[in-house]
């Protein structure tokens, strides 16, 4: 049965190929063809299992996730088939496609999909939460994958549609030797879309359709190549001249660059509605004497003025934030009213707290702890400098403490700080992203988690109810109080949420929904050279 | 003098050696390790996978464990592997080592030839106008940053003027074939050399006027003006010679203060050098790359005196005499 | 002055020195102020040490404000225009002369008195002593000063603390070596030796006896060094190893980078003030060489 349709399906494709050829296009829709330069930050490894974002990004070109988000968000059929649920949601079975293969010609088996999910739940930092329930993987049959988990695990579907969180390796290539150092990390046998044909990781790389990929129809782009820039102004000129055609604000391209950059007249700017939000918090080490006073957290977030970063600093390109669920979160209460900026009562409240401004004006001093440039200066660097010029007026002085990344994770990991400036993401559910830096079960020595020491029980209990609710209704009835509640208590100020910006030429289509970087849904709507 | 050279090699290798060690333990002492740089950019995880990549890439022992080890794999000539780029280190650094060497040997060049010129001329004409002007030089040489001169470079060469690139090592995609592919590395390097070589260029022009002055007063030059040679073979074939002398051995002692100043320019140019695999592992806390520069950055110092001393033993016949 | 008058004593018994009946501070300080250059210098000099100590008082507003909106050309408000947070790049410079200053002058001191300690100890023992005292700063010289400070702020925290003693270890060497060259040729001189042999202490010998005779060259040195340190906490700052509670001009320039192309005023003007500082003490450098060292005098 699985056979005849995939015949089905292969002769579909036949045909539609054949068409194509013919009418060298598509009635209407993708077409094929074509090259795309985008602009890359320094590529720091082709290790699929690479932490950082970058590394990801390429990842994610290189491997083929299990299955894959559709314009809906839904998770719908990849290299799995189709899957079904039995036990009670206990075992899925998942059906993977005949005629997948690896790079190197070899078939994806069951096996490789079993070993790739031992990799990640060895060596990825979420495999635990994505994969941990998994008791058993039976592989008898080449092509059917059976997972037999010790209770139902919704995120671990969802999970497996990215790359960055599964990507299928090949188990007779990435399972010799010790996985942390093969070789294959520095050539790469995937199993996505593209193949990388050429690369020099701090200049280029250049990635070519894969010829043989599963999916037949994808990708659509004969070549993408990366570029290494990491001065803004030569991305500028480079899009001008339309040496690079896609490019996201972030990192080199500051906030108060777009309004040029948007100049450029064969560029559009996308604002990328991902379902994976976040925003840059004033994380307040709880366990500190003046931040275990409420009034003085109310005070803070009185006195610091976030429309001003939001509307002149990030030139109105980020959003102020309300409360600790983003704007773009599914379950934002949009009838917050949050902290609007007050300095007088501001002032009223630390007087009423016992922090009266001494002789020299000052009521007292903290340290605000971020990543030093040239990491992320909008997220950092400027925010830390603006609470500083915006509390100075309410007699507290903030004392920068730029830090290179790894001692920045160091002091939140020992909580060996005054404030800090984390950029969280939401994780699509409140439950997973927002719940972790408050529950008072996750106080641990990690960042990212509820590293500021704050616990409620009240607060505890709303995240665990809203994680087992089914009904959505109910659901948000259930995450607005909880919002409610953290935004009295705040116990950390939201800065600002964050809004994803990428600039790209006017004909090429780009995704907009899911993960927003497969590039091999993207498309030239009319040919280029 | 053999017994003298191998001595100075041995205790060169004893300086490296304790460099190395003094670096390995300031690094240690920073707070959090490249796991923290990893978990920091996959935005949290799970503190239990940490630890066990951290055990994984036996970061998890005590430190004289870890710098035992790390020495022991350097006498096999393996200088470490990087778990944030996943390479070897060894790998890494000469991967990186042409854009830089390429750098700073024309910018070296450049400001030798070009001071050594100055130099001369200035020295030739005691009053004229390039004599103020080697002053001049060299006092802005003295007290211009070398990143500033880059940036207002840049702003005039790649902006008001759009002549040379600002950016890179070449273009994406180079040239196919081989001249058009050097000729477009050379026109990206046209800034970054000019802007290093300033860092050197008034000081070889001053101490090359000096010298020149000191020679050009010695009694051999005068024998052969005597002689009735042109102006101009006095200068350059007799003169010069001992003129350059004291702007190459500066120069080989300042290859140190050449890598500082090509890891600046490099970091403002964003060429794929040494520098900037410094810089990067220092903020990744990517220590075995770290090391490894710094390890490097020490062979070639301690390498680059002794040659320095042995050139200049054999050039000059009365520091032969001497030891 | 107490030593000065102790070693002219000696030396005047011996019949070495002074050769002029003019005292020879007073007469290196007529050379000095008969160079135009150097007096320009100095004078510049001191209008940026007058600005460090009176600017903030005089001109009032404070640099961290904010002055107007983000980088805004120059123009009457903001007549040297404003940085990337709104704050007034004019009243950056003139307060970036005092931070600036204090970091380079702490510096060169930590710096001046490690090399110096070192040299003179190791000029004036000699011998093993001497040895192993520059074995210690041949471990120094053996990576890049630069490259060494910036693992050390980077290990650490960019503070001020911090970056003064990531420069002040880093950049003492030359100065060990001046001074041990200096304490060997003069340790031999007629009047330290009979200085010795009327029963001088060692520590007296060599603070009171070589030492004020070794000054010279290392004012010159010691001079050079405050420009050079302006410039290397300027270079620490542009790769992003500054402390941005302290507004020195290295920092104003360090965290504009990325606007510069478009906003060329906020690294323009703080650069020009670090160029025109370095100027005036090379200036003054150069004089001082001159007028200790009239014969060498070229021009």
């Amino acid at each position: 049965m699985a056979l005849k349709k995939t015949f089905f399906k292969i002769m579909i494709l036949v045909t539609a190929l054949v068409f194509l050829s013919v009418t060298g296009t598509f009635a209407d829709g993708p077409k094929r063809g074509g090259t795309m330069v985008y602009v890359t930050p320094k590529i720091p490894s082709l290790n699929p299992m690479h932490g950082s974002f970058i590394a990801g990004t390429v990842a994610t070109q290189i491997f083929a996730g299990l299955t894959r988000l559709n314009e809906k968000d839904e998770v719908v059929p990849y290299l799995a088939k189709s899957w079904s649920f039995s036990d009670g949601g206990k075992t899925i079975t998942f059906k993977l496609a005949e005629n997948a293969t690896f790079h190197d010609g070899k078939p994806i088996t069951s096996e490789d999909v079993a070993f790739s999910i031992g990799i990640v739940l060895k060596n990825h930092r979420f495999g635990k939460q994505m994969f941990g329930p998994i008791e058993e993987m039976d592989t008898s049959d080449p092509h059917t994958l059976i997972l037999h988990l010790s209770k139902p695990h919704g995120p671990l579907l969802v999970a497996a549609t990215s790359p960055r969180h599964l990507p299928i390796m090949p188990k007779h290539v990435y399972g010799v030797g010790d996985f942390n150092k093969n070789p294959a990390h520095k050539n790469p046998v995937g199993s996505g879309p593209f193949t990388i044909t050429d690369k020099k990781l701090d200049e280029y790389i250049i990635m070519d359709r894969n010829k043989n990929h599963f999916d037949g129809e994808r990708p659509y782009l004969d070549r993408v190549i990366g570029r290494v820039v990491l001065d803004k102004t030569s991305v500028r000129v480079g899009l001008e001249k339309n040496q690079f055609q896609m490019a996201d604000a972030g990192g080199q391209i500051r906030y108060r660059d777009i309004t040029d950059f948007e100049k450029i007249s064969h560029l559009k700017v996308t604002e990328l509605k991902t379902p994976n939000g976040g925003g840059t918090y004033l994380e307040l080490n709880n366990r500190k004497e003046f931040f275990k006073n409420k009034k003085v957290r109310q005070a803070l977030a009185y006195a610091i003025d976030r429309d001003y970063l939001a509307d002149v600093l990030h030139d109105g390109r980020s959003k102020a934030s309300v409360g600790p669920i983003p704007f773009s979160n599914l379950f934002f209460d949009n009838k917050l009213k949050g902290y609007p900026l007050d300095i007088e009562k501001a002032n009223q409240l630390l007087d009423e707290a016992g922090y009266p401004k001494k002789e020299n004006g000052i009521r007292f001093e903290f340290k605000v702890a971020y990543i030093a440039p040239p990491f992320a200066p909008d997220d950092q660097l400027i925010i830390g400098e603006h609470i500083g010029t915006s509390l100075k007026k309410v007699g507290i002085k903030v004392i920068q403490q730029p830090l290179p990344r790894s001692s920045w994770s160091a002091k939140m990991k020992n909580w060996d700080y005054d404030s800090a400036l984390p950029r969280v993401g939401d994780k699509v559910d409140p439950a997973v992203g927002v719940g972790r830096l408050y529950r008072c079960d996750n106080i641990k020595h990690q960042p990212y988690t509820n590293t500021s020491g704050y616990c409620n029980e009240k607060v505890d209990e709303l995240f665990i109810k809203a994680a087992l609710e089914p009904d959505q209704g109910k659901r948000m009835a259930i995450y607005s109080e909880v919002q409610k509640l953290l935004l009295d208590e705040i116990p950390m100020i939201w800065l600002k949420d964050s809004v994803y910006w990428r600039f790209h030429h006017k004909e090429l289509w780009i995704p907009k929904y899911g993960h927003t970087e497969f590039f091999d849904e993207m498309y030239w709507k009319t040919a280029q050279n | 003098m053999a017994t003298a050279l191998f001595q100075r090699i041995i205790y060169g290798m004893v300086l490296i050696l304790a460099v190395i060690v003094l670096n390995f333990l300031l690094i240690q002492a920073a707070p959090g390790d490249v796991v923290d740089v990893l978990v920091t950019e996959a935005g949290g995880g799970d503190p239990e996978i940490a630890a066990q990549i951290r055990a994984s890439y036996g970061l998890d022992q005590p430190v004289y464990v870890q710098l035992a080890k790390y020495l022991g794999n350097m006498l096999t000539g393996d200088l470490g592997y990087s778990y944030y780029r996943d390479e070897s280190v060894l790998e890494l650094l000469l991967s990186h080592l042409p854009s830089t060497l390429i750098l700073t040997l024309s910018a070296l060049l450049f400001a030798i030839f070009i001071g050594t010129m100055l130099g001369i001329y200035a020295a030739t004409r005691p009053q004229g106008v390039t004599n103020h002007m080697v002053t001049i030089f060299s006092l802005l040489g003295y007290a211009t940053p070398v990143f500033w001169m880059g940036m207002m470079l840049m702003l005039v060469f790649s902006l008001y003027i759009p002549i040379f690139p600002s950016f890179g090592f070449r273009s994406i995609p180079a040239p196919e074939t081989m001249l058009p592919r050097i000729l477009d590395i050379l026109h990206h390097l046209v800034l970054p050399t000019f802007t290093l070589s300033i860092l050197f260029l008034a000081g070889y022009s001053r101490l090359s006027r000096a010298s020149m002055l000191d020679v050009l007063g010695a009694d051999y030059i005068r024998t052969a003006r005597s002689k009735g040679l042109s102006e101009f073979v006095v200068i350059f074939k007799h003169a010069l010679k001992n003129a350059s002398l004291p702007v190459v051995t500066i120069a080989g002692l300042q290859l140190g203060q050449i890598f500082s100043g090509a890891v600046i320019v490099e970091t403002l140019f964003s060429l794929p050098g040494i520098g900037p695999l410094l810089y990067d592992s220092i903020t990744n806390h990517d220590y075995p790359v770290m090391m490894g520069v710094l390890f490097g950055t020490a062979v070639t110092v301690v390498v680059a005196n002794i040659l320095t001393d042995l050139v200049y033993r054999l050039l000059d016949p009365r520091i032969r005499g001497i030891s | 002055m107490s030593e000065m008058i102790d070693q002219q004593d000696l030396a005047a018994q011996f019949g070495e020195k002074p050769e002029k009946p003019e005292k020879p501070w007073q007469a290196t300080a007529r050379m000095f102020y008969t160079n135009k250059a150097a007096v320009f210098g100095l004078i510049g000099f001191l209008i940026v040490i007058l600005l460090g100590l009176f600017g903030p008082i005089i001109f009032g507003a404070d640099p961290f404000d904010i002055a107007g909106k983000p980088l805004m050309e120059p123009q009457d408000a903001n007549p040297l225009g404003t940085d990337y947070l709104g704050r007034d790049i004019l009243s950056g410079v003139i307060y970036g002369a005092r931070p600036t200053m204090i970091i380079a002058i702490t510096a060169t001191v930590c710096a001046t008195v490690i090399g110096i300690s070192i040299g003179a100890i190791a000029g004036f023992y000699g011998g093993k002593i001497d040895n192993f005292l520059m074995r210690f700063t041949e471990f120094f010289q053996v990576l890049p000063s630069l490259v060494f400070a910036m693992v050390i702020v980077a290990v650490f925290e960019p503070s001020f603390l911090i970056v003064v003693l990531a420069i002040g270890t880093t950049t003492w060497t030359p100065l060990a070596r001046l001074a041990r060259a200096e304490f060997l040729k003069i340790k031999e001189r007629e009047f330290v030796l009979a200085a010795r042999a009327l029963g001088a202490q060692n520590i007296r010998l060599i603070l009171r006896v070589i030492l004020p005779n070794a000054l010279p060259p290392l004012i010159i040195a010691i001079t050079l060094r405050v420009g050079t340190t302006i410039i290397f906490e300027a270079a620490l700052s542009f790769l992003g190893l500054t402390d941005p509670s302290i507004m020195t001009w290295g920092r104003m320039i360090g965290l504009s980078r990325d606007y510069f192309f478009e906003a060329w005023w906020t690294v323009t003007f703080p650069g020009l003030a670090i160029l025109f500082t370095a100027l005036f003490i090379a200036l003054i450098g150069d004089g001082l060489n001159d007028a200790f060292n009239p014969k060498l005098r070229r021009r």
